[in-house]
């Protein structure tokens, strides 16, 4: 999976802000905020990864165990299929 | 519930996606552009502006002090775009076009989208600009009896 093209992460003073640009702007309404780790996995999907992938970044890169990691992913990844960000 | 943030914070990136050739959909808070439009209920879908802007048009502008505006072209005079909310009877003179953000496309009736085109919305328009004129007469047949009286 990974990002649709359109789409840029910004910063509004502590927060981190999704919004879609261009075109995809009229199919996307509003915005997406994300926490710290939502903003760091959000980058890695950039480019095409996996669950599993992330998963391990996840792990690598913050103090949560693997089964914590696995269920973050799955739930992010399912609200960014429902507001169908992904490509 | 729509997540509310202050416009002020998130103009740069609202300028961005309109520069970019996009919309943004914004519901916007207040009571000023009532009935037209209802606070947490009804939203705008905001464009970049087509210069010159026309009577009639909504407008997000931004005043010097700052504060950010979602109100109607209601006129134009050498100082620039006259505005004035729907509900409301007090005109803001000199807008000019550097103070104009975007413009307002469409707008979700909470999710009926209607468009500038749209008869009712034209309608609306019409009758809004009567009203408009039978209540700045009104207000003005109250203030000018005062002023008699004072005499």
């Amino acid at each position: 999976m990974k990002i649709k093209e359109g789409f840029i992460l910004r910063s509004v003073g502590s927060e981190n802000v999704v919004v879609a640009v261009g075109e995809q702007s009229r199919k996307f309404n509003g915005m997406i905020r994300l926490n710290n780790t939502g903003k760091f996995l959000w980058e890695l999907l950039k480019e095409d990864r996996t669950e599993e992938f992330l998963a391990d970044e996840l792990v690598a890169n913050y103090d949560i165990d693997r089964e914590q990691a696995t269920a973050d992913v799955k739930r992010f990844a399912e609200r960014l299929k429902e507001a169908e960000v992904l490509a | 519930m729509h997540s509310e943030f202050i416009l002020k914070e998130y103009a740069d990136i609202i300028c961005e996606v309109l520069e970019s050739g996009g919309v943004f959909r914004m519901y916007p808070k207040g009571t000023s552009m009532l009935p037209l439009l209802r606070y947490q209920k009804d939203s705008v879908v905001l464009a970049l502006p087509q210069m010159p802007l026309k009577k009639g048009e909504i407008i997000l502008y931004k005043r010097g002090n700052g504060q950010y505006v979602l109100h109607r072209i209601v006129g134009k005079d050498e100082a620039g775009y006259i505005c004035c909310g729907d509900n409301q009877t007090t005109l803001e003179h000199g807008i000019t076009e550097e103070n104009v953000i975007a413009v307002v496309e469409s707008i979700y009736r909470k999710e009926k989208h209607i468009t500038k085109k749209n008869f009712g919305y034209r309608c609306y328009w019409f009758f809004w600009q009567c009203l408009f004129i039978r209540r700045v007469v009104w207000k003005l047949g109250k203030i000018l009896p005062v002023k008699n009286k004072m005499r």
